[in-house]
């Protein structure tokens, strides 16, 4: 049986093809169409999803939408948000008849019920509690559940417009960060700070008995779809809320750090209610607050659950591989694995993956001076090593494309973590985002506990820990002395764990900085041409060297001018798009 | 008061003095005239011209090697003294009529003394977008609907011009108002289209006959002027435009190769003329080329005589110099394409400007005609010549759409580029290879080669569409076979892009194999307005044909995946998707109303070496359940786009891959 999941029209709209329950194929749609956060029907990944998985339109058994319209009619209804045209449930599966062709069933299910499926559906465990926690679905924003076997229950939500995503974008809007995008800048900019607005927080969110917590309205003005906040949170606070391009001040990171600990709090204590209601012994996660990999992390650390599992492509993105597991559910009653062997999701390597062929002939057409590499892996990676320990910045492209928010070795841009300079440099030249954003480090997962606090695979990069290395690991290590990292299977990522591997013999280093591939303001890359023309955008101070599958090209080598060429090229071909297709100020709810 | 940027030379003090600079072009050029800085006029001579308009103005194709102003400049230097003239080039393609306004506005800081208004042809697609039955608004649709209700077809026209005329007539009183304030002339330039060689084939909207009629029609009337008989094929086209009611450019075209065949001039440029003013607002759903039709010429006569501005009627212009040249309408002697002009126009069109301004300027006693001035201007270089040719066979190849094959014509330019300069034979070899590359073309070694090459090609000669562009592949084979270079031609099209063993979907978007630009025409197939595309290919014409690479040495199968249009009639009835491949029939793929996938066998002795066509024939059309175009209307006031004319069927997928053995 082939179903296909779909997320659209809210936040990163993305695809997934489930075939006996287990998980073919997915991919976000802002991978293909190179638009940051893309939320349109995700037509491109949709397509990629048959071929990867060989079938065509006709052997499709049902598609499964990831929300329910109508119920989120209801909220827009009742929120009154001003809408171009009449509210218009119909919308989702028109478009998916009209857009996709799609002429069988189509089945929606509830948004969280989505995330839930999603993380459940993943993890493996025969039981768990599950939730799910974000800014809003239909109404629900946080939902408790349990799973076991084929089935979910809910047993307690909070809906609209209570919300601990809602309170987070609305800080991370404050602090003049775009909404939906920023959250992770908060995240990283806590630990610089003090908690000394824990008072006013927890006057913008109190946590009430068993599931309930509840956000002082007064201090919000995102129902009315005006903006995140009103101006009483600026009073509460003391001080104007910061303007995007503004110095980021001791106070801002005084703000950050405090809702990240309420934040944190109130995680631990609903938590701590479920483990009560379920009396389960493992949790699973999703909603984009699960994407908030401190809070994870003291959740497993200091909540009563023995195992955590968070679903990779915890946000809105990975709401279609839940609807899909749910409509396999529902229509066989049987549980979906997922996974082939109906263990936990080791890798999230779903997307599009070329062949060394492929790269082979982009590389002929564009004669630019690559070094071939086939049928000499081993020197492929020792050549690229000589590059890291010269301190250059590597592009990795091997493999299938991730699905989810995290490169994990697949797309990723790789750097010596112990350089001192590094976090700058990459901050700075490559990335060209905020200096205090951290990276995170990829472990061979044999030696993680070596050098972390950590006695588990991470293979999301979805939990931080204690840094306890020997080493000094000066680029991955944040200021409160914590990491994200990813353990690195090499059952999982053979020539991945292999780089690290020829790393470590040759630095005594099994780490590597490891952060998405991309340059500033795009999606991760996705095929080899994106990576090409990250290259060449990157500037020349950016990319060092690239490794296309099996060849290696250095940037020092390319033609004079390439760069300058491909920028000149690239803005008309992507000006009809627009950068970012979610609004930064607001909360995108329609 | 402070000095305000002119188009995109922003304002700066150098010694006190404002001056306004540029930005360096980018190394694909931009729509800007390439001179670096503009200057405060400051002595009485030479007397300025302020010269505006679009790229037909901006010499697109040739420009910065050539361009109208230039011509101008040197034309009224040579007739009327070297240090007299100067003319300052604010022209630039994608020209709206609020960045005409804006920049005329802004070019008083530089006090001109005459004002030159060469503008027009994009009017039908820049200024009224939102009139479309694929607004990006919901408002936009339901108002286009609301105009389809009043006047049926002719009802967004209609709204289209009005508007139209509405934002010209507030340009141009604004502009006349400036004009008379600091008491200097304006001279408005009537543009002229090609008619001879430009056609706009456009398949016909709903009708109430129904669309199937129509095309049986159209297939009469080709095959009547095939067979040469004008006066059979004639009578079908006017059968036609009784069932479209003259809202489609299609029979107009019929009749004007009718009319020609026939020897009636007059008859054909009518019909020529007819044929672009149907073309000019995308009233069903493709883009039209841009150009001036009848009512924006009309429009731009009457805002003339309305303001006093001196005009320059160019169809009267072009018509006096096709006369003398005998040529019977304007076309690729004096047209690169719909509308932009040869080397040769240039040079009639500003003969026609500098004679007014030599006479507006009082310095000559008798100053020349324009007859006289035409020989007087800046020959383009051969590698400029060349270039421009490629150009418009690249251009042509994107936009043209005619009855009958187009391969003709881009040969024609190909065989021109390379009368003008041979050496330019690299470049369409390198024009190929990086076609047919795994990749855009700006990341090919080929693209490298041609960036150093003094044939290089810009962003307008279409560089950066990343398509097979099959038929400028046909004609440059064609054109160098007698070279002896179609083996390499053939080499650089199977390095890349043959079938590969695991076999290859020709329809996948964004539709790379597409033979023609018809389907791509569809504004969300086009990426237009943040428009999603559709996960298939909607066929609007009988057939729809695929670029299909491979040596030819083994036989191969394709499986395609396609549905025909919904009727009650044929609803559940299996039909018959014709397969053909370079013109010959190979068999037929069943194919209903909803998605099926069948395979089919092409062996390879149907095969050529290298670039194949193949070409899906679809059914006729089913009888029409209700009117569809009220349903369509009907769609378009709730808010969503709308098809506003039937499709013959739609494609999922076209795979093709080597047989089994």
């Amino acid at each position: 049986m082939n179903i296909v999941g779909l997320s659209a029209f809210f936040h990163e709209s993305a695809c997934c093809l489930l075939r006996d329950g287990v998980l073919v194929a997915a991919a976000e749609e802002e991978r293909f169409s190179r638009v940051k956060h893309d939320s349109r029907l995700p037509v491109s990944a949709f397509r990629f999803c048959l071929e990867a998985g060989g079938i065509g339109v006709t052997e499709v058994d049902c598609v499964a939408y990831y929300e329910v319209p109508i119920l989120k009619l209801t909220r827009q209804l009742w929120s009154g948000i001003p809408m171009d045209g009449v509210p218009d449930p119909g919308r989702p599966e028109r478009m998916i008849r009209e857009m996709l062709g799609w002429e069988g069933p189509v089945l929606c299910f509830e948004h969280h019920a989505s995330h839930a499926a999603s993380a459940f559906f993943g993890s493996g465990f025969p039981e768990a509690a599950v939730l799910t926690v974000d800014g809003v679905g239909e109404w629900a924003t946080t939902t408790y559940g349990a799973g076991r076997g084929a089935a979910l229950e809910r047993i307690a939500e909070v809906e609209f417009p209570h919300s601990l995503g809602l309170l987070y974008s609305a800080i991370t809007s404050w602090l003049g960060f775009a909404v939906n995008d920023g959250e992770y800048k908060v995240m990283g900019l806590a630990p610089y700070g003090a908690p000394r607005f824990l008072d006013a927080m927890r006057r913008l969110v109190q946590s009430g008995p068993g599931e309930r917590f509840r956000l002082d309205l007064q201090y919000f003005d995102f129902i009315r779809g005006r903006q995140m906040f009103s101006p009483r949170l600026s009073e509460l606070l003391g001080a104007p809320p910061r303007q995007r391009g503004d110095g980021i001040t001791q106070l801002h990171m005084d703000v950050a750090r405090s809702v990240q600990v309420v934040l944190e709090e109130i995680l631990l204590e609903k938590v701590d209610w479920l483990h009560r209601q379920t009396g389960l012994s493992d949790l699973c996660m999703a909603g984009g607050v699960a994407l908030n990999v401190v809070a994870n992390g003291r959740i497993l650390r200091e909540g009563p659950f023995e195992r955590l599992f968070v679903q990779p492509a915890a946000g809105d993105s990975g709401g279609c591989l839940g609807a899909a597991a749910l409509a396999h559910a529902a229509m066989t009653g049987e549980r979906p694995g997922l996974s082939t062997d109906g263990e936990a999701m080791r890798h999230a390597f779903l997307g599009p993956r070329w062949s060394p062929e492929a790269v082979a002939a982009l590389v002929a057409a564009t004669g630019l001076p690559a070094v071939d590499f086939r049928n000499r892996t081993a020197e492929l990676l020792e050549a690229v090593v000589d590059r890291l320990t010269r301190g250059e910045v590597v592009g990795w492209f091997h493999g299938a494309l991730e699905m989810g928010p995290r490169a994990l070795g697949a797309r990723s841009l790789l750097a010596d973590p112990r350089d001192p300079g590094m976090r700058d440099r990459l901050n700075r030249l490559v990335k060209k985002r905020e200096a205090f954003r951290p990276f995170a480090p990829s472990v061979l997962a044999d030696h993680a506990a070596e050098h972390f606090a950590l006695d588990h695979p991470s293979p999301f990069m979805l939990e931080t820990c204690a840094v306890t290395s020997p080493l000094a690991l000066p680029a991955i290590t944040h200021v409160d002395g914590s990491a994200r990292p990813q353990t690195v299977d090499p059952a999982v990522a053979p020539r991945y764990a292999a780089l690290l591997a020829a790393f470590e013999r040759r630095t005594g280093c099994p780490l590597l900085v490891n952060t998405s591939f991309n340059v500033a303001g795009e999606p991760i890359v996705a095929s080899p041409v994106d990576a090409l023309l990250s290259l060449g955008m990157s500037g020349a101070s950016g990319i060092d060297a690239l490794v296309l599958e099996d060849f290696l090209l250095d940037r020092a080598d390319l033609p004079d001018g390439w760069g300058e060429r491909l920028a000149a090229w690239t803005v008309p071909q992507r000006s009809t798009g627009p950068r970012s297709a979610i609004s930064e100020e607001l909360y995108t709810f329609v | 008061m402070t000095a305000r940027p002119i188009s995109i030379w922003e304002p700066r003090t150098e010694g006190g003095a404002t001056v306004w600079v540029r930005p360096e072009p980018g190394p694909f050029g931009d729509h800007y005239a390439t001179r670096r800085e503009l200057r405060p006029k400051r002595a009485e001579l030479p007397l300025r011209v302020a010269f505006f308009g679009e790229s037909v103005a901006a010499g697109y194709l040739y420009a910065p090697h050539l361009t109208p102003a230039g011509v101008l400049e040197a034309q009224l230097r040579a007739a009327g003294g070297d240090n007299n003239f100067e003319v300052i080039d604010l022209a630039r393609t994608n020209e709206t009529l609020a960045g005409l306004l804006a920049t005329v506005r802004a070019s008083f800081q530089i006090n001109p003394d005459v004002l030159v208004l060469f503008a027009g042809n994009n009017w039908n697609l820049l200024e009224t977008p939102e009139v479309s039955s694929y607004a990006p608004t919901a408002a936009a649709r339901r108002e286009m609907a609301g105009a389809l209700q009043a006047d049926g077809l002719a009802g967004p026209v209609r709204l289209a011009r009005e508007r139209l005329r509405t934002i010209a007539e507030a340009v141009f009183a604004e502009i006349a108002l400036m004009a008379r304030a600091v008491g200097i002339p304006v001279v408005v330039v009537v543009p002229e289209v090609n008619l001879a060689d430009w056609e706009n084939r456009q398949p016909v909207a709903w009708t109430s006959v129904g669309p199937a009629r129509w095309h049986h029609l159209y297939k009469e009337a080709v095959a009547a002027l095939e067979r040469g008989d004008a006066e059979a094929a004639e009578k079908a086209a006017r059968t036609m435009l009784e069932i479209d009611g003259g809202s489609c450019p299609t029979a107009w075209r019929l009749i004007a190769r009718a009319r020609v065949a026939l020897g009636d001039e007059a008859g054909a440029a009518m019909a020529a003329r007819a044929e672009v003013d149907a073309a000019a607002y995308p009233v069903l759903a493709f883009l039209g080329a841009p150009q001036a039709g009848t009512a924006v010429q009309d429009l731009l006569r009457e805002l003339s005589r309305r303001h006093g501005f001196f005009r320059i009627d160019l169809p009267e212009i072009f018509a006096a110099y096709i006369a003398d040249i005998g040529s019977p309408l304007p076309g690729r002697r004096l047209f690169l394409d719909y509308c932009h002009l040869t080397a040769e126009g240039m040079r009639v069109a500003m003969a026609a400007v500098t004679a007014v301004v030599l006479d507006l300027s009082g310095m000559l006693e008798n100053p020349p005609e324009w007859r006289d001035l035409v020989a007087h201007g800046p020959a383009p270089t051969p590698e400029a010549e060349a270039t421009a040719c490629l150009g418009a066979a690249i251009h042509s190849a994107h936009r043209l759409l005619t009855v009958g094959s187009k391969v003709p014509l881009l040969r024609h330019w190909c065989a021109a580029a390379l009368d003008a300069s041979p050496g330019i034979a690299g470049t369409l070899l390198d024009l190929v290879e990086a076609r047919s590359a795994p990749c855009p073309a700006v990341l090919t070694a080929a693209q490298q080669r041609n960036a150093a090459s003094p044939y290089r090609l810009l962003l307008q000669h279409g560089w950066q569409w990343d398509h097979l562009d099959a038929d400028v592949i046909t004609a440059i084979r064609g054109i160098l076979q007698s070279w002896g270079l179609e083996g390499e031609i053939d080499r650089r099209l199977l390095a890349f892009r043959s079938v590969p063993a695991a076999g290859i979907d020709l329809a996948a978007p964004p539709f790379f194999f597409l033979w023609e630009p018809l389907e791509r025409f569809y504004p969300e197939v086009m990426r237009l307005d943040d428009l999603t595309a559709p996960a298939y290919l909607r066929c609007p014409w009988p057939e729809t044909s695929f670029a299909l690479l491979t040596a030819g040495d083994r036989d191969l199968t394709i499986e395609l995946t396609a549905r025909l249009p919904p009727s009650s009639e044929t609803a559940e009835r299996t039909r018959e998707v014709r397969v053909s491949v370079n013109g010959q029939g190979i068999g037929s793929i069943p194919a209903t109303a909803r998605w099926s996938r069948s395979s089919l066998p092409i062996p390879k002795t149907a095969l050529a070496h290298g670039l194949n066509r193949l070409t899906l024939l679809w059914p006729d059309l089913p009888p029409v359940d209700g009117d569809p175009l009220a349903a369509a209307i009907e769609r378009l006031a709730s808010g969503l786009a709308a098809d506003l004319h039937p499709t013959f069927g739609e494609v999922f997928s076209l795979r093709v891959s080597p047989a089994a053995s």
